[in-house]
């Protein structure tokens, strides 16, 4: 086997086919890793027209959102959405927990706030992990904004709805402890309702994420207002 | 051919009826021309329906309203925008209306007007993005997906609120302009640097430790420190002196002078030993306060600087509490000298001819 395929290339080598000496790859000095390509699923979204680089800020607090959105949905939701950048191949930009952890914290809400802003690659990683794992939890999202709906044209206390109640209060929980409440974008949500009310506005805007078009419809409207 | 297409959501059924084709022949031919369009949700009994604007309008109400859901930016442009026969705006926290106002070819005067749940419009939404994915119906249509440029946001304050600062910032500038202009302006008294003082002394000791020969080793020290620290040093007492006649004002008063004189002669004499006697006369420059203490002396002669132990006057010598800071009382100077045999005589010295 080995010998044939020694033969072959001896072959080509000769006719001048293959020439490895010629186009350097023989003595080529590598100075550096080789730079890992930007997953290609990343073109179908579209580079916006910002005047700066990097993320705006309310881009930053929606990704970062939407994702604690996702984890009061989804008890693993933490681990779903690494399984998800692995699924997607979009481990060049997010490699793990760590990563994933400083990409989140460029939220300027947060406790533990990064000062670096986030770029647009990896915003269009958690723009997609988002839809990805927002199409997954369709039906649950449905059910719950049903249930919303009906229990506010009731004026019932939204607690009724077992599965709703169980949401609302794993993301409060979860918002508290991460936010830092000295900030005034947190301070403004220092009561149950109104966190409760952003809770089922990012609810909401998990169900547009879940449609045909949901990635494109998310990272277009991160950029509202943003572009020149 | 007349081709129908449906698409189909649990809360919404979009319809969309055409012609597949230009002759009609080909099966497989793309929808390229609607006849009608209908939307129906459960629940409502009326359906929406219109042509082929109808439809262009809905695509593009429902996405910029879909966005505008997503992103909580207000799209001033789209609201104003009057071209379009279907708007929507937000009816209540959870409710969505949609308005489809007749065109003017049908002319059937009612404008059409549903009002939908969140989930109901985001079927509607998801069965239009279902028409624009199908590559069999309507080809060309596509989908306008662009972030809202900044102009077309409306600012989060209204003029009045981000002009405020502004406003406030100048009418204190000019309240504060106002209230200062009644204070006048201070006159300012130049005062002598005490910095400049005391180099203009240290150059004084060092001409006058110059002046004496076998002293000219010790002028170079600060010479200043040197008088608080040992009065009983004739070098020091004399640099005490020095300052004296740099800083402090004479006494003039002739009284005064006379029994400041005689004050000292008796002084000195009743400190001096009975029986003392010098080899040579010594004689010194006495600076005294008015009160008559002792400020500095200084010898005139090479004798009174060697045998200035044997003289009252380092016992004499007043030492100043505050020795950093330079005396300014008036001082009147003397010429005492001791003769051999004993006696002390004091004569007054002259500014003029030290």
């Amino acid at each position: 086997m080995g010998k044939t395929r020694a033969g072959f290339r001896q072959k080509f080598l000769n006719r001048g086919l293959i020439n490895f000496a010629g186009l350097g790859l023989v003595d080529m000095q590598v100075d550096s890793p080789p730079v890992p390509a930007a997953p290609l699923i990343l073109d179908t979204l579209p580079n916006p027209n910002l005047p700066n680089a990097g993320c705006p800020r309310r881009a930053r607090v929606e990704l970062d959102l939407l994702l604690m959105a996702i984890e009061a949905l989804d008890v693993s939701g933490s681990e779903a959405i690494l399984q998800t950048a692995q699924h997607l191949e979009l481990q060049p930009i997010i490699p793990g927990r760590v990563k994933l952890w400083l990409m989140r914290g460029t939220n300027p809400m947060r406790r533990y706030s990064q000062r670096r802003s986030l770029s647009l690659d990896e915003a269009k990683a958690l723009t997609l992990i988002i839809c990805f794992l927002s199409k997954r939890l369709t039906v649950l999202i449905r059910q719950l904004l049903f249930g919303y709906q009906q229990l506010s044209d009731k004026s019932l206390a939204l607690e009724h709805h077992f599965r709703l109640g169980d949401y609302l209060e794993r993301f409060r929980t979860l918002f508290r402890s991460r936010m830092n409440p000295k900030r005034a974008g947190v301070i403004a949500y220092n009561t149950d309702e109104k966190l409760n009310d952003l809770a089922i506005t990012m609810l909401t805007r998990l169900l547009f994420c879940t449609g045909t078009q949901g990635p494109q419809r998310l990272w277009c409207s991160l950029f509202d207002g943003e572009v020149v | 051919m007349t081709v129908q297409r449906q698409y189909i959501l649990p809360n919404c059924t979009l319809l969309v009826e055409g012609l597949a084709g230009a002759d009609g022949s080909d099966p497989a031919a793309p929808l390229t021309v609607v006849l009608h369009a209908e939307c129906q949700f459960p629940g409502i009994v009326m359906p929406l329906k219109g042509g082929r604007e109808f439809l262009d309008g809905l695509v593009q109400a429902v996405s910029d309203y879909a966005q505008s859901i997503l992103s909580g930016v207000p799209n001033l442009l789209a609201s104003r925008e009057a071209g379009s026969i279907v708007t929507l705006e937000p009816n209540g926290p959870n409710r969505h209306s949609v308005t489809v106002r007749p065109t003017t070819d049908e002319d059937k005067g009612e404008p059409q007007t549903a009002v939908l749940t969140t989930v109901q419009f985001f079927d509607l939404m998801e069965a239009i993005d279902q028409l624009l994915a199908d590559t069999q119906t309507l080809p060309e249509l596509s989908l306008p997906l662009q972030p809202i440029p900044r102009r077309n946001v409306k600012p989060p304050e209204s003029v009045a609120q981000r002009a405020a600062p502004v406003v406030v910032g100048a009418s204190t500038l000019v309240v504060a302009a106002a209230a200062l202009f009644f204070i006048p302006i201070p006159d300012l008294k130049p005062t002598r640097a005490p910095q400049g003082n005391n180099s203009q002394r240290q150059e004084q000791v060092e001409l006058d430790g110059e002046s004496v020969p076998g002293t000219t080793a010790q002028s170079g020290e600060p010479l200043e420190s040197a008088a608080i620290a040992d009065p009983t040093d004739p070098i020091a007492a004399a640099a005490a002196l020095s300052q004296l006649e740099v800083a402090a004002p004479a006494i003039t008063d002739e009284d005064t002078l006379a029994a400041l004189q005689s004050d000292l002669v008796d002084r000195v004499e009743s400190e001096l030993d009975s029986d003392a006697t010098f080899d040579d006369r010594l004689i010194y420059r006495v600076a005294v306060s008015e009160t008559g203490e002792v400020l500095g002396y200084k010898y005139e002669n090479e004798p009174a600087l060697t045998q200035v132990e044997a003289t009252p006057l380092p016992s004499l010598m007043y030492l100043p509490v505050d020795g950093d800071r330079p005396l300014d009382e008036p001082v009147a100077q003397f010429r005492l000298t001791f003769e051999p045999d004993g006696s002390v005589t004091a004569e007054r010295v002259d500014d003029d001819a030290p």
